[in-house]
């Protein structure tokens, strides 16, 4: 255990957080507006890589045209599953999460059948070009991947702050989050604004699945890994937050690492043990709103 | 009627329904965390592994009676045959054959099982149908990989359907569970990837056979490692469940006492997606080793493993030494890519062996199948070949069981991997290969420079 050790750990743990920041954010901003624990987003995440895979592979070898695509096929579930399903169970929690429960596995044996080969067998697609190779750091290599996926956790988090703190549908969507009926009586369409929201929580998830398949890779039942990570991170960073799910992520993805690497065989209780601290310790997590 | 509520503070309602959603997602991946755990070894349950380790004492005289029990049934069969012989030519050695294939088709196992009923298909296409001079008439059965199943399936098999013959499940679990009611109903059992040592050892049963290798390729891999590759010192990092342990064990045990010393083992939990922690550890330590070895790292954690090694520099610095499905050809190997360039392995196969039988199997699997075969494929067509070669050995008959599980433990013949024999056990005795990564025509296969033969399940390496 020395300097280099740690500070290359560090590199892996926050760019494992910058993917988890990625979904998390998207299920915050839903949680934050909507009050709905949505676990379908882990078959965005899977199905995002799916399309973002098969475009590569089919249509055009262009990564940001996948992740586009990843995106938009992310944000398309969602606003099927909010607009003809959701909706008519709002304020109903138990009812809202067994059906994302439900549309978790449906979507899974779905993409059994659409596209078996992927979903079937363990799958790792290379990153895009230059960023399939090494940085020489100092006297070390570090994969260019993961320094990438910290630039895109950092770029998208200063995307999603500045949206929602410096815009008017920022405004709008903060309102909501306070005070849902008292936007609805200035005007506001809050149906749509709830529609777009969750589509575009769908959309960072599904976006997430493409960036994050080159170095997570895709397994069946990767939806579920995810997820549960992301969990973790919403409990910590508190729900509803950006700042909770930004700082959370880091915090799960420095800890799951350096838990792994130093504790391997512990490393359920590592992640999880935080969690518990914080659930008995500030029940709303480390910024949490709602 | 929708219901409007102004209480927009609900951090306990939320937070409850937060946790009930990680409490499900838990049980979820409980049940979804396996599928990975791959290529040929699978998990025995703990309980099973336990015995075998505290309990060599017993083991040890248990494997010096058995051979006796079980060639008992040798003595008398020269006398039994010619009657039975007599007896079933009227009873219809032409009748079909049933033939029981109980593989998975769904969960933790549905690679194996399905790449198992692709060579079963295969071999049946070759052979116009025909087992033993027999037409056969098989009958599929889905474990779906839980051994509760597999023994309600291998029940029906074995009473509704009347089945001569079973080829058993893929899981060590599944093939424990089963054993018992396989060896009471005198049904002849073939097992081509549960790997938990038990059941050719202290519970073995005249009516089990394996046709694969028990760890043995990881013995092997320890004596290779040692002798051949002159590594001296390693880590052994391997996947933390029953067969990753045993697989890491072996090594080592073999591995040492063949002179080298493992310095440091990982083992990471089984499935893991971001491997990048336990390569960081594995770079501030590499100094002081020869090689890195992964005796079970297999899915997708294999490819990342792979990838990941070569792109935090390592590669360049000290080989990876690996077991036989993280190199897999038909799976892992594709998606590593240039990654794999280099990486040597130890298996029972390799595509590129230079056997007649190994190119009649590799030619036929591609005709039929348009992709190259990998070695869960390889099991199968062992598995099924072994009971068309026994059979014919027993002229086709399956009512003479003393004559027919003879025939069947002394059966020999050419298979991909080499020659196929077993042990007065029923454990297949096997070759194991060294093998390297190399490109080839444009494509990574795994090429043999090194083998050693004859490795036993209880195999005492050469010195």
């Amino acid at each position: 255990m020395n300097g280099t050790f740690i500070f290359i750990q560090a590199l892996n743990g926050i760019s494992l957080g910058m993917l988890l920041f990625l979904l998390a954010s998207g299920i915050a901003l839903i949680t934050g507006l909507m009050g709905i624990v949505n676990l379908a987003q882990g078959s965005y995440f899977l199905w995002g890589a799916f399309a973002g895979i098969t475009v590569v592979r089919r249509v055009a070898d262009n990564f940001a045209l996948a992740a586009i695509v990843g995106a938009v096929v992310g944000a398309l579930m969602g606003v099927f599953m909010q607009r003809f399903f959701l909706s008519r169970f709002y304020k109903n929690d138990l009812a809202l999460v067994l059906l994302t429960f439900g549309f978790l596995f449906m979507f899974q044996d779905l993409g059994n059948w659409l596209v078996p080969d992927l979903a079937k067998t363990p799958t790792v697609p290379p990153a895009p070009g230059l960023l399939n190779g090494a940085v020489r750091l100092g006297t070390f290599a570090y994969p260019a991947y993961r320094l990438f996926m910290i630039l895109v956790g950092v770029l998208v988090a200063i995307g999603l702050w500045v949206v929602v703190e410096r815009t008017k549908v920022g405004a709008v969507i903060r309102a909501g989050v306070d005070d849902e009926e008292m936007l609805r009586g200035t005007g506001v369409n809050v149906a749509l604004l709830f529609t777009a929201v969750f589509a575009l929580g769908a959309a960072l998830a599904g976006f997430a699945g493409v960036v994050g398949a080159p170095f997570y890779g895709l397994h069946p039942g990767a939806d579920l890994d995810v997820l549960l990570l992301a969990f973790v991170v919403l409990i910590v960073g508190g729900l509803g937050s950006l700042k909770g799910a930004f700082l959370g992520s880091l915090f799960v993805g420095l800890v799951d690492t350096f838990g792994r690497a130093l504790f391997p065989e512990l490393s359920q209780f590592t992640i999880f043990a935080p969690m518990a601290l914080m659930l008995a310790i500030r029940p709303t997590g480390m910024f949490g709103r709602v | 009627v929708r219901v409007r509520n102004s209480d927009f503070v609900q951090a306990r309602r939320a937070l409850g329904v937060v946790s009930a959603g990680a409490l499900l997602l838990l049980a979820a991946c409980q049940s979804a965390a396996t599928p990975s755990a791959g290529s040929t070894s699978s998990s025995a349950p703990p309980a099973a592994a336990g015995t075998s380790a505290p309990a060599p004492a017993t083991a040890k005289p248990a494997a010096g009676t058995a051979p006796a029990a079980s060639a008992a049934p040798a003595a008398p069969s020269p006398v039994v045959s010619p009657v039975a012989a007599a007896g079933t030519s009227a009873g219809g050695t032409s009748a079909p054959l049933k033939l029981g294939v109980l593989l998975s088709t769904s969960g933790p196992f549905v690679f194996e099982g399905s790449s198992g009923i692709d060579s079963v298909k295969l071999y049946l296409a070759q052979h116009k149908n025909q087992l033993g001079g027999r037409p056969v008439d098989v009958v599929y059965e889905d474990t779906a990989g839980q051994p509760d199943q597999a023994l309600t399936k291998a029940k029906k098999l074995v009473e509704q359907d009347k089945v001569d013959l079973l080829v058993g499940p893929v899981g060590s679990n599944e093939a424990l569970a089963i054993r018992d009611y396989v060896d009471q109903q005198k049904v002849p059992t073939f097992l081509g990837w549960a790997i938990a040592k038990e059941l050719t050892q202290d519970q073995a049963s005249p009516y089990v056979f394996r046709t694969t290798g028990a760890l043995q390729d990881s013995s092997g891999g320890g004596w290779l490692a040692a002798r051949r590759l002159g590594y001296k010192n390693v880590i052994v990092v391997s996947a933390d469940y029953v067969a990753g342990h045993d697989a890491a064990d072996t090594f080592k045990k073999y591995f040492e006492a063949a002179g080298g010393k493992v310095i440091s083992e990982i083992y990471p939990p089984l499935g893991v997606a971001d491997v990048a922690p336990y390569i960081t550890s594995i770079q501030s330590q590499i100094d002081k080793v020869d090689a890195v070895v992964l005796p079970q790292i297999v899915g997708d954690t294999a490819i990342q493993f792979v990838k990941q090694y070569d792109q935090y520099g390592l590669k360049e610095q000290k080989p990876l030494f690996t077991g036989v499905g993280t190199v897999d050809d038909a799976t892992t190997l594709p998606p590593e890519g240039d990654s794999a360039v280099g990486v040597q392995s130890y298996a029972e196969w390799a595509p590129t062996l230079e056997l007649p039988a190994n190119k009649q199997f590799m030619d036929a699997f591609r005709a039929m199948y348009g992709k190259a075969p990998g070695s869960q494929n390889v099991s199968g067509y062992d598995v099924i070949e072994t009971i068309d070669k026994g059979l014919a050995a027993a002229q086709g008959n399956t009512a003479d069981k003393q004559a027919l599980i003879q025939a069947f433990g002394q059966v020999q013949f050419d298979a991909p991997g080499g020659l196929f024999k077993m042990d007065d056990k029923h454990q297949r005795i096997v070759t194991i290969y060294l093998r390297k990564v190399e490109q080839q025509n444009g494509v990574l296969v795994n090429t043999v420079s090194d083998k050693v033969e004859n490795v036993s399940q209880f195999w005492s390496a050469p010195d």
